[in-house]
């Protein structure tokens, strides 16, 4: 009797839980609603007969071209938005069909939520207009799917999100959407968020902003584990992205081609007490900024940079990576390179503690790392050359240091022990005068406290040895250490070579 | 019980594996008159008032004038009047129908002119077959 009455409730189960197949669809213009057979109950006339209404949804019969019937699913809590050139088709699930309320004129179309509106809706975006643009305002989290869409906008953000709630944005594996704003415009970005962005899915987005930033988002920017895809920004007039509160990178890729601002800047809110407010944390990923704007920097955070893995490549005029307070580094692979400025720059502390990281600065006047307050050496590969670098401090575990300050060439420079082993080699490969004394800084946890090494130039290498910008930690990279250019003694917080 | 029980499952399973589609859409005006269409092919557009209805290959005029509501179903409407199985004239089959069945098999109640409708199974006798068959229709299992 029980087994009976457990089947008895699975198929009940299964019965709940079956989607209707029947589709009804109510055309009316650019927009049409699609509604499940089975939900609209009766469907009543008002008393003129001019006015139906359809789960609620009242249509007037003037704007209806075509009622009809197919044998599909309807997916509730949906919008579809597939862009045809000079217009829009834009298809609405009929469950949300009185809460969401289209405005499409050609190709521009604007998607507005009632504030009653209390379930998730998701959005697919797809198609290509050279004259058109997406809207949407809301009070609840949403999802934008971004399927291969081409937008163009001749005025105003080619997709604007004036929804101040979770914002999730899915870039379809294998898809790339492609998005420019209009130009001499008075908006923010092309791709503008007021909530807060968190990216998933494998695709690419391509982004020119051409009136001010590439993408913006009012509140924090969070690349999810789950994101495989790549957010690239060809060009922009200001910030290749522009992020409120902070942004968090788990995976993934950004690259900033060219922009004129900052390559990605992180503020913090006014509201102080928002979490991780005007911070950048990094674990994973990868982020490439390879042009930014006269005098502008290339990360440049208002408040802490963490970083324990990922890639970071920067070329910037200004300083290439930069926080206004303190900087944590655990891990990762970093690459600065900066043409006016410093190569890493902390206004408050730097912590190395672990990463490879390559800090090329400006001659005369760059530090290749600086912490305004301390610099704080503990574990990682350093290889950081510029004017100068901040002299390291002691802590618990601080790893040894060796500096040279003199000329510089460019050259391949290898650090070789008492018994010859090179134990680091940088291909030093910026051109730093020769009538400037320039400061190089060298650490790794091969370095032993108070042994000696000779600093040598023009070394040659074995072409597929494994490194990281020309930092190489391996002695089998060498086939020949070079000529001694300096000695020193390997100390804690540094040694001096001469 | 456990024979009921079974066969209640299978029909749920049954339901299970069924597509969930009307076959028909009623236009029921003010006063309860059905026009019934098919689902098949089925598109309705307007002009001059009208709902001009395009199903199965066939075309049909309906006017919006003292049109109340659409609905869709599965009960077949015969002769263009009575929904099959609404002994009540409501336009609907629910479970009022069923006690105006029973109350006719219990010779509680003469059957009325809607006689046609409660014999489901076109037996010329209204019984528990139709019973039955009015349970499922209910039950949109048919």
């Amino acid at each position: 009797m029980k087994n009976q009455i457990l089947t008895f409730l699975l198929a009940l189960a299964c019965a709940s839980v079956l989607y209707s197949q029947q589709t009804m669809w109510v055309s009316t213009g650019q927009v049409k609603y699609s509604f499940d057979t089975q939900q609209v109950g009766r469907m009543p006339f008002n008393v003129a007969g001019d006015t139906l209404t359809v789960l609620g949804k009242a249509f007037a019969i003037s704007d209806v071209d075509s009622i009809y019937l197919t044998n599909t699913q309807t997916e509730g809590n949906t919008v579809m938005v597939n862009y045809d050139d000079t217009v829009a088709w834009v298809t609405i699930a009929g469950n949300i069909a009185t809460q969401v309320t289209p405005i499409v004129d050609g190709a521009n179309v604007r998607m507005v939520q009632d504030s009653t509106m209390q379930q998730e809706v998701f959005y697919t975006l797809s198609g290509t207009s050279s004259n058109g643009s997406f809207y949407q305002e809301g009070e609840y989290k949403a999802t934008f799917i971004l399927n291969g869409l081409t937008l163009t906008s001749s005025a105003g953000p080619a997709i604007d999100i004036n929804d101040g709630k979770r914002i999730e944005i899915q870039l379809v594996d294998g898809t790339t959407t492609t998005l420019a704003d209009g130009a001499k415009g008075t908006h923010k970005a092309a791709f503008n968020v007021e909530g807060h962005s968190e990216f998933k899915g494998g695709g690419n987005l391509v982004i020119t902003g051409n009136t001010k930033h590439g993408f913006k988002s009012d509140e924090y920017m969070e690349l999810k584990k789950s994101f495989t895809g790549l957010i690239n920004v060809k060009n922009a007039v200001g910030d290749g992205l522009s992020i409120n509160q902070y942004l968090e990178v788990k995976s993934g890729r950004i690259l900033v081609e060219r922009c004129e601002g900052d390559g990605i800047q992180v503020d913090a809110k006014a509201d102080s007490t928002k979490v991780k407010n005007g911070q950048f944390i990094m674990s994973g990923g990868s982020i490439s900024i390879e042009g930014v704007g006269e005098d502008c920097k290339g990360i440049k955070v208002e408040k802490a940079v963490t970083i324990s893995d990922g890639v970071i490549e920067v070329v910037a005029e200004d300083n290439a990576l930069h926080s206004k307070t303190n900087m944590i580094i655990t891990g990762g692979n970093i690459y600065t390179y900066s043409i006016y400025a410093h190569g890493v720059n902390a206004g408050d502390s730097l912590t190395i503690a672990g990463g490879k990281i390559v800090a090329f600065a400006a001659p005369t006047v760059g530090y290749g790392v600086r912490g305004a307050t301390a610099l704080f050496i503990t574990g990682g590969d350093v290889a950081a050359i510029g004017a100068l670098v901040s002299t390291p401090k002691t802590v618990e575990e601080s790893q040894p240091v060796l500096t040279y300050q003199g000329t510089v060439y460019k050259t391949i420079m290898s650090l070789t022990d008492e018994t010859g082993n090179a134990v680091m080699t940088f291909d030093q490969s910026r051109s730093y005068s020769s009538s400037k004394r320039h400061t190089l800084l060298l650490s790794s946890p091969s370095l032993i406290e108070d042994a000696d090494y000779t600093l040598n130039k023009d070394a040659s290498l074995n072409d597929d040895a494994e490194n990281w910008h020309g930092l190489y930690a391996s002695p089998e990279a060498v086939i020949d250490a070079g000529t001694e250019m300096a000695t020193g003694t390997a100390m804690v917080p540094y040694g001096v070579m001469q | 019980m456990k024979k009921y029980i079974l066969l209640l499952v299978m029909a749920l399973a049954v339901l299970c594996v069924q597509a969930q589609s009307y076959k028909y859409l009623n236009f029921t005006d003010t006063v309860g008159d059905i026009q019934q269409v098919s689902t098949t092919d089925l598109k309705i557009t307007f002009a001059d008032g009208n709902a001009l209805v395009s199903t199965n290959g066939e075309q049909k005029t309906i006017s919006l004038s003292a049109l109340d509501y659409l609905e869709f179903t599965n009960t077949k409407v015969y002769a263009g009047e009575y929904v099959r199985g609404d002994m009540d004239g409501n336009g609907i089959v629910d479970v009022s129908d069923v006690n105006a069945v029973i109350n006719i098999i219990l010779k509680l109640n003469e059957p009325s002119d809607y006689l046609g409708n409660g014999d489901l199974d076109e037996s010329g006798i209204i019984d528990v077959s139709d019973v039955n068959i009015m349970i499922n229709i209910i039950l949109k299992l048919i």
